[in-house]
């Protein structure tokens, strides 16, 4: 999943225009990202149409609540009988699509996707902002910053033990990602960056065992589903090597901005057992 | 071509060849460990960063490259014995495509879990139809053309049935992974890859070999099979199972991996005295040293993302294929 998130996080400029515009009340949108935060931001009735990614248990925490909303597949087609007052998209999702909308005389707002911790309180406000939640998107970015804060705290005044972010297909994640920036406030020397790496690189398993490092941190995910890619994070080789496994239930890979919170709240739990 | 080499002096000569590519293959990985002394640390139980790469990682790899190559040999043998025809290999007619289609239906959609021999269990009739459809549609003909059409053919549909079955797999990666069963790889295997393949890999083995001495007779005319009192249906039948059996059982744990069987048994023919029996011990043997090898070899690039085993012996065995048909054109259609 880590190339959905590289490539939605490699655009930073926000081209989103402030609009003084009315607020929106019927509300569709492109990208699961936004689906995942509006499903906390504004009442239910007002999502016309969501991502068909966030049905699907694959990628969304959600899947299951938001049966019965209509999906779409980022068609124009599936949106415009629907008559939203606003459409929300990614910086990449459906670039046709978005276009024939806009032309059709509709509101389409982009919003940019975090790379940094800081973006994503601020992408978070920015949405707040524009479907009218602005006291909602501030508790919750208030709510993120206190578990990022709170994974600080617990880890204040240790010696830094050294780790790698280990995710599927081999690749550790290095500097310049979300992961790296929570390893760092967790106390935790990234060895990936270290190494030099910079975002997602495949590291050989021999290389990464000649490394020692004290903890890994893997990222359970796939609800069981087979494949090649997640056998890597299942070699026996890992479970000898006599480092400290930590597994998350919840990953940065697909939604940062919406699991960001949790992820910080697992990470603290298991470094602290 | 005439040689004065013995088939004793031919098994010896691939053995010390095979222990010795193998030690060598011991010694290539991205990591800079002394393997001696990790050898003696597993010996003696001891929990080394060495015991650890060369016992998990290198060690059933090297095992892995060993059988798989050896059962692709051997059944690239016997399926030349078989159909009397220079041409035939388990990749090139679709066999290991079809093995892996198995495998991918078992582990994709969740039912490899259940139990152990399922996996195996589907490669090995992926293989066995694939073989018999190919047999069927080409053996009845001794046509080296109806051959390949048939080989051809089955391996386009086993390929896109692969395809096919990946795209509808509940799994973010499985359209990655194309590659690896169409192309075959032994990187990030482990001992559980080799506790699949090697028991059903030896029976496929034995299998084989227990019907030497048809083939022998075979190659001299299905009149001559039946008159020196064999079953010939219950002789070709056992050799079919046997065949598919060692493919499927390797193909479910490594991808698909081609043209061993149509190289091996081609240079080492003239060394055993055309004979199709000894023929598949020493192409077993050939297999096992050219997999090796080829795996040393897809490990001296870029280590993290290595080149897929399958690219290098089609890159070995793809123009050897086409000078074999060079070669054989006068006997074509």
């Amino acid at each position: 999943m880590g190339f959905l998130f590289l490539i939605l996080s490699s655009l930073t400029h926000s081209q989103t225009t402030q609009t003084a515009q009315t607020t929106p009340e019927r509300i569709a949108s492109l990208n699961i990202c936004i689906d995942q935060l509006l499903w906390e931001l504004v009442p239910h009735e007002r999502l016309v149409s969501i991502s068909y990614l966030t049905a699907n248990p694959l990628w969304s925490p959600i899947a299951a609540q938001v049966r019965g909303i209509p999906l779409n597949h980022g068609l124009a087609e599936e949106i415009v009988p629907l008559k939203p007052d606003v459409i929300l998209a990614g910086e990449f999702d459906a670039a046709a699509a978005v276009e024939l909308l806009k032309r059709l005389g509709n509101r389409v707002e982009r919003l940019p996707l975090p790379r940094q911790l800081d973006d994503i309180n601020q992408q978070i406000l920015q949405l707040g902002e524009l479907v009218g939640a602005n006291e909602k998107a501030l508790l919750m970015t208030q709510k993120t910053s206190k578990q990022v804060a709170e994974l600080q705290a617990a880890t204040n005044n240790q010696q830094l033990l050294t780790a790698f972010w280990y995710s599927s297909n081999g690749v550790v994640i290095g500097d310049g990602t979300l992961e790296h920036e929570l390893m760092q406030l967790a106390g935790l020397r990234n060895l990936a960056a270290e190494r030099g790496m910079h975002g997602f690189n495949q590291l050989d398993l021999e290389l990464l065992l000649s490394a020692k490092p004290q903890i890994l941190i893997i990222e359970d995910s796939d609800a069981g589903a087979f494949s090649l890619a997640r056998e890597y994070l299942a070699h026996p080789a890992l479970a000898n090597a006599g480092f400290k496994i930590v597994r998350l239930r919840a990953g940065l890979s697909v939604c940062a901005a919406a699991t960001l919170g949790d992820v910080a709240v697992e990470l603290k739990q298991e470094l602290a057992k | 071509m005439q040689t004065k080499i013995s088939f004793p002096q031919v098994v010896i000569v691939l053995s010390v060849a095979i222990i010795a590519t193998a030690a060598l293959s011991l010694n290539s990985g991205a990591a800079d460990i002394p393997v001696l002394q990790s050898l003696k640390d597993i010996w003696h139980g001891e929990q080394s960063l060495g015991a650890t790469i060369v016992g998990q990682i290198r060690i059933p790899r090297v095992l892995l490259a060993l059988i798989v190559g050896a059962t692709l040999g051997m059944a690239g043998a016997a399926m030349q014995g078989l159909l009397r025809n220079p041409l035939a290999d388990p990749g090139v007619l679709g066999v290991t495509s079809g093995a892996a289609f198995g495998a991918v239906c078992i582990l994709y959609f969740g039912v490899a879990a259940t139990a152990w021999y399922w996996l195996p269990a589907a490669a090995i009739i992926g293989a066995l139809l694939s073989l018999v459809l190919v047999y069927l549609l080409a053996g009845l003909h001794s046509s080296m053309l109806a051959l390949i059409l048939a080989g051809v053919a089955m391996s386009a549909i086993t390929g896109a049935l692969i395809a096919v079955a990946l795209n509808f797999a509940p799994s973010l990666y499985a359209m990655q992974e194309i590659v690896f069963w169409l192309m075959g790889s032994l990187a990030n295997r482990h001992w559980d890859h080799v506790s699949i393949a090697l028991p059903l890999a030896l029976i496929g083995w034995l299998l084989m070999l227990s019907r030497s001495r048809f083939l022998d007779a075979l190659s001299l005319g299905e009149e001559s099979t039946r008159s020196l009192g064999f079953n010939n249906h219950r002789e070709r039948g056992i050799l079919l199972f046997g065949i598919a059996m060692g493919v499927g059982a390797c193909v479910a744990v490594s991808g698909s991996i081609g043209f061993i069987g149509l190289i091996v048994p081609h240079l080492l023919r003239p060394f055993v005295g055309y004979r199709p029996g000894r023929l598949m011990f020493a192409s077993a043997l050939g297999g096992a040293l050219l997999l090796i090898l080829a795996d040393i070899l897809v490990r001296q690039f870029d280590a993290a993302r290595e080149l897929k085993l399958g690219v290098v012996t089609s890159l070995l065995g793809g123009p050897f294929f086409l000078l074999l048909i060079l070669k054989t054109r006068s006997r074509w259609a």
